[in-house]
């Protein structure tokens, strides 16, 4: 049986069955509590659990960043809330240098089974500082795992998997779609990390797209049917470890690849994944390794230079176009 | 470890190479150092030696067939590892099919009488695929791993892709119409590409089949096209008096029967030391600058079937007559038999052509890419003139040098050929 919920309402949930299974789960961060969460999506936990297990914190991500992973190395098991995650650099130092390495560096003497979650990318005219996408710089540091949830469904069991999960999970969901409806089974389920899902089977080319550029796809294809094209989709679900398996055979049966993501171009994901592509599966591609991205640019905050700045279905069409080696 | 043995570059001016022979067959042992089969490139045949020890398991060029530098021909199981696994590779039934007879000439095994209004609009032969730099063909990873594993030569394929590029669906028609070798028989469904195709595609077809180059000619054909896009060429003549130089000859023969001069070996030396006395031609444009060589590298094209070569004699202001005399002999008979190494075509500094056999006066020549000037001799004809006042019969050569303008003007290219006639006109002088 499923029902239609929103995604904070799926993430909501995942939290609070989590929290329920296991007393040592807690979740710190700001406006989580009394305010019912800025994006609401802790709405009523803290009246449920109370305040020692739904705490709010002052503006100091590195404070209470550390403080959780202090608590992680003592036994808890925390969930980190970063009102965005261009915040989360503020906490750069906390999560990359602790909570990636604590593990590693006592050899196992501490285990930082913590979530880091909140929502990433562009909103609206957020300004430049605001609009970052920041699974790039989480991607690319050992001993984090990265995790970009594009529905409801796969909120919830992404971020029920990663709460389990004894390691350090950077969970990056995006305002943009908390709003956005899905099926959502009633039993509970779990999804495992590092597995991709076939959005859309097809044989002319694979795209792969992640979080708010599932979205964006979805439009694209109803473009594409019309030209004919019969296009693959992937959505990776976990960006660290990244399901090569999954992307390596879409890739040998459809021979073309497009990655649409949200990040800059440089260094990032699409980046890692063509590398990977064209080191594992040379002899299947037919043509380049095209991406979608954002322009190489700080978000601008007028209006129409931001839609400008992002992907859209007209470059995703024409990246599409071209991997086909049809003209422009 | 199974190897793959790939097409290697036995030429500094070679993109692809045919078979002639092979010299071990599937299940033969193979030490390093044996010869696994014979090459031709655009120079010469050339015995290529295995760098491993194994056996060979499979072939996959057949004699007669070419293909580019890097493409996989034989592979090998080395030493100890089991040839049963080696050989796993599935081997398709079409690949028997495919395996082409010799790829180089599709033409000449179509019908005659196929109507050429029936397929009128594609055009029969496919066009070479586009290089891409460096001479690569361009073609698409997995196309070129279906078309190797059919045996298909991936040159001889039209690409579809972006800017001519072949791609799976071109080497997958191809496969489909039967004869890989020859994508002409399947009728493309496409617009003519040019008004003169669309008016007479029918009329040229009827004039004659088309033929793939060799791969010397296609060398000739892309050098010589460069040279003369890229150098503006000059020529001056001059007529130059041999009878001295004749008698030279004939003396020097009678008195040693061993050292057969001849008079193209006149030639090299006389044009090698007017070339040391007039340096400024014994150079070459390259990349917006001027090389000034300082050997003097005398090549002289020697005719071969279907095309020419050019051996090179180092250091030919420097040597006697008969060292001359000698290594021109073995470079001719060599260069005719398509035995010459790589150095003994490479290096030179400038080229002489001689027509003179065939009773041609005057001609001018290409220039030899990148060498800065060419020397074009015609016969020695009986030919009035004028001495000391009174007509006389001497024995005349026509000389024309052209030159790359960029590098040398005519003042000096008079120069040299000045020195050259005062070589060539007082034969002594050669043997100083």
């Amino acid at each position: 049986m499923t029902r239609e919920i929103p995604f904070r309402q799926a993430l909501r949930e995942a939290m609070v069955e989590e929290m329920e299974r296991d007393e040592r789960v807690f979740l710190m961060g700001e406006e989580v509590g009394a305010y019912q969460g800025a994006y609401k999506v802790s709405l009523g936990m803290q009246e449920r659990f109370g305040e020692r297990r739904v705490v709010d914190t002052p503006i100091a991500e590195t404070g209470f960043a550390g403080v959780g992973v202090g608590a992680a190395m003592v036994g808890l098991r925390p969930i980190i809330e970063f009102m965005t995650f261009n915040f989360s650099l503020v906490a750069f130092d906390q999560l990359v240098n602790n909570a990636a390495k604590l593990r590693l560096m006592s050899g196992g003497q501490f285990t930082l089974p913590i979530v880091f979650r909140g929502p990433g990318g562009a909103g609206h005219q957020l300004g430049a500082q605001h609009s970052q996408c920041t699974e790039s710089f989480y991607c690319h540091v050992p001993g984090l795992k990265v995790v970009m949830p594009s529905n409801p469904k796969d909120a919830k069991g992404l971020l029920k998997s990663a709460i389990r999960d004894d390691n350090p999970v950077i969970f990056i969901e995006s305002e943009v779609l908390y709003g956005v409806k899905g099926d959502v089974p009633e039993e509970e389920y779990t999804i495992p990390l590092g597995q991709a899902a076939i959005v859309r089977p097809g044989k002319d080319l694979t795209i792969i797209a992640w979080s708010k550029m599932q979205h964006l796809v979805a439009l694209a294809l109803a473009r594409l049917d019309q030209e004919g094209i019969d296009a693959e989709v992937i959505d990776p679900r976990t960006l660290r470890p990244l399901d090569e398996t999954a992307i390596l055979a879409s890739v040998r049966k459809t021979n073309r690849l497009l990655i649409v993501e949200e990040g800059w171009p440089t260094g990032g994901i699409g980046a890692q994944i063509a590398y990977l592509v064209q080191e594992k599966a040379f002899d299947s591609l037919d043509a380049p390794i095209a991406r979608v991205t954002s322009e190489d640019v700080p978000m601008p905050f007028a209006a129409d230079l931001e839609k400008a700045a992002l992907p859209s279905v007209e470059k995703v069409v024409a990246a599409a176009r071209r991997v086909l080696g049809r003209p422009a | 470890m199974s190897v793959e043995i790939k097409m290697p570059r036995l030429s500094d001016t070679m993109d692809e190479g045919k078979i002639v022979e092979w010299k071990k067959k599937v299940g033969d042992p193979v030490e390093e150092g044996d010869i696994l089969c014979v090459i031709e490139t655009d120079k010469a045949d050339v015995e290529f030696q295995s760098f491993y020890a194994g056996t060979l398991v499979e072939v996959r060029l057949q004699e007669g067939a070419s293909a580019p530098l890097g493409t996989v021909i034989a592979i090998l199981a080395e030493h100890g590892e089991s040839v049963a696994r080696a050989q796993a590779a599935p081997a398709p039934a079409a690949r028997q099919e495919a395996r082409p007879g010799p790829p180089a000439a599709p033409a000449p095994e179509r019908p005659a009488e196929v109507s050429p209004r029936a397929e009128a609009a594609p055009p029969k032969a496919a066009p070479p695929p586009r290089l891409a730099e460096g001479g690569r063909i361009a073609a698409s990873p997995v196309a070129r791993k279906i078309a190797s594993e059919h045996g298909i030569p991936i040159e001889t394929l039209r690409g579809t892709g972006p800017e001519g590029r072949v791609v799976r669906a071109d080497v997958e028609a191809a496969i489909g119409s039967g004869a890989p070798a020859a994508p002409v028989s399947a009728p493309r469904p496409q617009a003519p590409r040019s008004p003169e195709e669309a008016y007479a595609p029918a009329s040229r077809e009827t004039l004659g089949d088309l033929a793939d180059l060799s791969p010397m000619r296609r060398t000739i054909a892309a050098r010589m096209a460069e040279s003369w896009r890229t150098a503006p060429h000059f020529t001056v003549t001059m007529r130059i008096d041999m009878t001295k130089a004749e008698a030279f000859r004939a003396e020097a023969n009678a008195r040693d029967a061993t050292v057969g001069l001849s008079l193209n070996d006149l030639l090299v030396a006389a044009v090698a030391r007017a070339l040391r006395a007039v340096p400024a031609v014994n150079a070459s444009f390259e990349e917006g600058k001027v090389r000034h060589i300082r050997d003097v590298n005398v090549g002289f094209a020697v005719a071969v079937e279907d095309g020419l070569v050019t051996p090179v004699i180092r250091n030919a202001d420097v040597k006697r007559l008969s060292d001359i005399a000698r290594e021109s002999a073995d470079l001719v008979a060599r260069g005719r038999a398509r035995k010459l190494r790589p150095e003994e075509y490479s290096g030179g500094s400038f080229t002489v052509s001689n027509l003179g056999m065939f009773g041609v006066e005057e001609f001018a020549a290409i220039l030899n890419p990148p060498e800065g000037a060419i020397l074009a001799v015609g016969a020695v004809q009986d030919t009035p003139t004028v001495r000391d006042g009174r007509l006389q019969v001497a024995r005349v050569m026509k000389a024309t040098l052209s030159c790359d303008h960029r590098i040398i003007d005519g003042v000096v290219a008079a120069r040299f050929l000045q020195k050259l006639r005062e070589l060539l006109e007082n034969p002594a002088l050669l043997t100083l």
